[in-house]
């Protein structure tokens, strides 16, 4: 309108596509290259934290996008475990077999679980969510010791079609590949019209229903797609951890990927992401504190520091109070502050 | 005339808090016609709406008896979603659109139900009411109520109706914002042909752009009739209205 931008322009919009575009080319660089610079430690702390963010991209649509509370995640994880553990161990199949039918199996449980949610809403659904939990882990251990022993379901190393993919670097790769593709679903997903549907259930569900959205449809096919995604995470976790066991599947890993998305910044794959990098960080900073600053194993006079166990609770505990009061909207809401600052600071006042 | 658009035969509605809200009520609009509801609060006004457009059991109500017959089809038990998707469109009280939403997608909203035939396109809205074009970026939330009632008016009208439900279009604004809005809604079901029901507690207005009208107290239809009849007729339905002369109550506006 006024006579501020007088020199030919690209449209903004152009630039900021262009910026997104080689952003974006940049990171999948990084994210592919990034084995072949990481340690193998590092290596695995990053195959850590993609595939934190692989299972905690699905569960921030349905809670986030779809307004769907759950506690149900590790429910998810073990049945996606168990899955695999059976159709590897006990049919001899491979991984993608595994990772198929652990999303058909993930949907149906999905589907089922989510049924209380036509007629529940907040801490209720959350309750029947919690209830599903404790009884996909008592099935789980019931299955356990009924197919595999006490032990648990023990992987063996990672192969596809002859290929030996179990070296850490390997498995980075095929778990980014697995992220990626999850990224890809939920960022289609939620940006089609199925997308703004899902939206619109989670704001006012009558209003959607006067809209013409098959609001109970909706809200189960989020909970079945979802499911389906973080059962198939769960076969890939099962892997990189070697084993299933029933004991793993805690309320504890429950609440870690909600904290993962409370963290990041609800309904937001950035935030999922930023939120999966700070959670499974968090312990290995806590770990080089304790070494670093802490006594020596076993010693009893070097307060907090010697129990890093502990002090890991209370700090994510501190970090997840903080988050909720201080900034509701996540890490990508800070993200998002200093990237309007930085805006502000080099682009003087651009209006849109 | 001929088969009716839209016939509702002894409907018997309750909620399932026990409260009865319809009782053997029975109406029916023709493919065009302008058709009000009328009556106080509690009449079953809103249930009726509700009945119509499929949406009972979203808001846990049952039909006990009677029928819904929509162009010449039973359509009691349909889903809310697949009555949108044949031409029956609600304007829902408190205008029912996504705060948290922007103008557009408020209006993508309805056409992610419909099939490609129906869907009507953004220009159509921006050009009936242009205001909502220059806020096409907006939160739906920000917007004043009467463009908000505008963005649920354009938003049912994209859905190429053949019957719209507008249920208290009128609540909570201006007279003169009321008048225009349903002076657009007129104009624009009478060039496509669309029926509409138009469902108010504001009697006097609503007889102003209908061509007739029942009038509903406790759930049952006491009168019907043209909307000269019922304005000037002076028979129960001022009474049922609680206004002594609806003749006399231009004013009012």
């Amino acid at each position: 309108m006024s006579a501020a931008s007088a020199t030919p322009r690209v449209s903004a919009v152009q630039v900021g596509w262009a910026v997104r575009g080689v952003a974006l080319v940049v990171v999948a660089v990084l994210f592919i290259e990034a084995p072949n610079v990481l340690s193998p430690y590092w290596t695995l702390i990053a195959t850590q934290v993609v595939l934190a963010f692989a299972i905690a991209a699905p569960l921030n649509m349905l809670t986030g996008n779809a307004g769907q509370f759950s506690l149900g995640n590790a429910a998810f994880l073990a049945i996606g475990a168990y899955t695999g553990a059976y159709v590897v161990l006990k049919l001899d199949y491979q991984l993608p077999i595994a990772l198929v039918v652990a999303g058909v199996i993930g949907a149906t449980a999905g589907f089922v679980v989510g049924l209380p949610a036509l007629r529940l809403r907040g801490a209720y659904l959350l309750m029947s969510t919690l209830a599903a939990h404790y009884l996909v882990v008592f099935a789980a251990q019931r299955f356990q010791s009924a197919q595999f022993g006490a032990a648990g379901a023990i992987f063996p190393p990672l192969q596809v079609g002859g290929v030996d993919l179990s070296s850490p670097r390997s498995m980075y790769w095929v778990i980014l590949a697995f992220a990626a593709a999850v990224a890809l679903v939920i960022y289609n997903v939620m940006w089609s019209g199925y997308g703004r549907a899902i939206e619109a259930v989670k704001e006012r569900d009558l209003a959607a229903a006067a809209c013409g959205i098959p609001v109970a449809r909706t809200k189960l096919s989020v909970w079945a797609l979802t499911s389906a995604l973080i059962a198939m995470a769960g076969v890939l976790q099962a892997y990189l951890i070697g084993a299933a066991t029933f004991e793993y599947y805690t309320l504890d890993l429950a609440i870690v990927y909600v904290a993962i998305i409370i963290v990041g910044g609800l309904g937001s794959l950035t935030g999922s992401f930023l939120g999966a990098c700070f959670i499974t960080l968090v312990p290995v900073a806590m770990n080089h504190l304790t070494e670093k600053y802490g006594p020596g194993v076993g010693s009893t006079d070097g307060g907090l520091l010697s129990h890093p166990l502990e002090l890991e609770t209370i700090v994510y505990g501190a970090i997840i109070i903080g988050f909720i009061i201080l900034r509701p909207e996540g890490l990508v809401g800070v993200v998002r502050s200093v990237g309007r600052l930085a805006g502000r600071i080099t682009g003087g006042g651009r209006r849109g | 005339m001929g088969e009716p658009l839209l016939e509702v035969k002894g409907i018997d509605v309750a909620y399932a808090g026990g409260a009865h809200a319809l009782r053997e009520a029975g109406i029916d609009i023709s493919a065009g016609e302008r058709v009000g509801i009328i009556g106080a609060n509690g009449a079953g006004k809103t249930t009726i709406a509700r009945t119509i457009t499929c949406m009972t059991r979203s808001y846990r109500a049952v039909v006990r008896s009677g029928s819904v017959h929509y162009d010449g089809r039973d359509i009691t038990r349909w889903p809310a979603h697949r009555a949108l998707r044949n031409g029956i469109v609600t304007i829902p009280e408190g205008r029912g659109i996504i705060a948290n939403m922007t103008v557009e997608d408020n209006l993508r909203l309805v056409l992610v139900a419909l099939p490609r035939n129906r869907r009507g396109s953004l220009t159509e809205a921006w050009s009936m009411y242009p205001v909502l074009g220059e806020r096409r970026r907006s939160m739906a939330g920000l917007l004043s109520g009467g463009e908000q009632q505008m963005l649920a008016v354009a938003r049912a009208l994209l859905a190429r109706p053949r019957l719209i439900v507008a249920d208290e279009l009128s609540l909570g604004l201006a007279p003169k914002i009321v008048k225009d809005l349903l002076a657009g809604l007129s104009l624009r079901a009478a060039g496509e042909g669309t029926a509409v029901l138009l469902i108010e507690q504001a009697a006097v207005l609503s007889l102003q752009f209908v061509d007739r009208a029942y009038v509903l107290d406790h759930g049952r239809v006491v009168s019907t009739g043209t909307s000269d009849e019922l304005r000037h007729g002076g028979d129960m339905t001022a009474r049922y209205l609680g206004i002594e002369d609806l003749a006399g109550t231009e004013e009012l506006l």
